[in-house]
């Protein structure tokens, strides 16, 4: 018996201020066949344009904004704004519903569900959700998939060694499972909802965290 | 993915969901059990598999009898080896309004949807924790958000919600995986027997504008079986068309 599944869709766009879960999806992808191009999150459209001239249409659009990494620098209104802004340049070249359709997938935090001491990352990954689900509405019916990978800032974040929030007894949440969530693990969950066989599969957060997001009941 | 010599189990198995599920894993290498309370379709459908070339066997359980659990894990180890992953996919549904829905009906939906899961979970994480790996799939549904007329139904498919957390807590320092998958929509004979107006209503409740197929929610099952996979745990995962976004049908 074989395995005989259709091939993966073709071009990626990976829209980041570059991060190592940036990184590890653009290798994750080239290896597994696609096309990798990548462009910083707030580009212009002349920027998109010269990416997008001589290619073929887009299969999937990664938006990864750096939640993962830390840093106060985090804006809210500039993560929501730079997405909102890059779907409306890309739609028009999203491969069409007729044509298998496309896949967005945005990188968020599951500091979305709080955290003490990173409310900023909080709100920006709250809202990252609330967008995405937005989105897959707006965008259903064109056959576009809006799909979240909210992780736990992984092995080698320097989020990983934040220790304990001042003025609290909380410890930096961990992972259940006994190996550490990598980049990698985010990768291969971006991946799974890029495929041209999760096409039915839209508006969700998958929390990539090793069971470290249970017990928060906005997890469910 | 690498489910190549995997061993698999998975309930209701003969048709729908859980066949497709079987056909998947099948074909990516696994060696499949096809366990269902109807045995001679099981195994009708564990040598369609064998024909084409994938390891199968048919075999007949009641999931919610315990020493037949138990037969058929030992018997999975017998003829395949020890169990690598539980696809929890037996189940009914009950389209009953509140005032209408009688004891026997509300205890049969518990035993088949729930308890069935508690007792074939048991056996399956009771072989996986020595082995410190293993995967559990628990087939939920977008219903336990509630719906009209399944009250028992819903109430059955929440208990797997809360059962897939609890296992995955408990399970995760051992390796093992505890997901869910909670089917919207899905295209399957029984469905198309439903007439059209009922149809329209059910699509407009859809926010992609379409159903979803058995092989949609396969392909979400795999992901979760992949050994390589262990970072995602305790999730339920709505296949269900968006339809988990916003669900209001025009009219209601």
């Amino acid at each position: 018996m074989t395995d005989t599944q259709p091939r993966s869709p073709k071009l990626a766009v990976l829209a980041s201020p570059g991060s190592p879960t940036a990184a590890a999806i653009a290798d994750r992808l080239s290896s597994g066949g696609w096309a990798v191009k990548a462009i910083s999150g707030n580009s212009d459209q002349r920027e998109i344009d010269a990416l997008l001239a001589g290619q073929d249409a887009i299969d999937g659009l990664i938006y990864e904004p750096g939640l993962l990494d830390g840093g106060e620098g985090v804006n809210t209104v500039s993560v929501v704004g730079n997405l909102l802004n890059l779907v409306e340049q890309l739609r028009p070249h999203l491969r069409t519903r007729a044509e298998g359709g496309a896949r967005i997938v945005s990188i968020s935090s599951r500091d979305g569900l709080g955290w003490p001491d990173r409310p900023h990352i909080a709100g920006a990954a709250g809202a990252l959700v609330a967008v995405s689900r937005s989105l897959a509405l707006q965008l259903g019916p064109a056959g576009v998939t809006v799909n979240v990978v909210a992780a736990l800032p992984p092995e080698g974040s320097k989020l990983r060694d934040a220790g304990r929030p001042a003025g609290t007894h909380l410890r930096e949440p961990k992972a259940l499972t006994p190996a550490p969530v990598t980049t990698e693990d985010i990768a291969s969950t971006t991946e799974f909802f890029l495929d041209t066989r999760s096409g039915y599969i839209t508006g969700q957060v998958l929390y990539c965290c090793g069971g470290a997001s249970l017990l928060s009941s906005l997890s469910v | 993915m690498g489910l190549n010599g995997k061993v698999a189990v998975i309930t209701g198995a003969a048709s729908g969901i859980g066949l497709a599920v079987a056909e998947d894993f099948a074909a990516g290498g696994a060696k499949v059990v096809i366990a269902d309370i109807a045995g001679d379709r099981a195994a009708e459908a564990a040598e369609r598999i064998t024909s084409n070339g994938g390891t199968a066997i048919g075999l007949a359980v009641d999931v919610t009898d315990r020493e037949g659990v138990q037969a058929l894990f030992e018997q999975t180890e017998a003829e395949l080896g020890p169990v690598d992953i539980l696809v929890n996919n037996a189940g009914i549904s009950i389209d009953r309004g509140v005032r209408r829905i009688t004891d026997e009906e509300w205890q049969r939906t518990i035993a088949i949807n729930q308890t069935g899961v508690f007792l074939c979970s048991q056996a399956a994480a009771t072989s996986m924790i020595p082995r410190r790996t293993g995967r559990i799939i628990n087939v939920s549904s977008r219903a336990w958000l509630g719906w009209f007329g399944q009250l028992a139904y819903s109430s059955s498919k929440g208990g797997v919600v809360s059962a897939t957390r609890s296992l995955a807590i408990e399970l995760a320092k051992y390796g093992i995986t505890v997901n869910c998958l909670a089917p919207g929509l899905i295209d399957t004979p029984l469905l198309r027997r439903e007439p059209q107006e009922v149809m329209d209503r059910l699509l407009q409740a859809q926010p992609m504008g379409s159903l979803g197929a058995a092989s949609d929610v396969a392909w979400a099952a795999r992901f979760f079986a992949d050994p390589s996979n262990h970072a995602v745990t305790g999730q339920i995962l709505y296949v269900c068309g968006g339809k988990s976004l916003y669900a209001q049908p025009a009219g209601s």
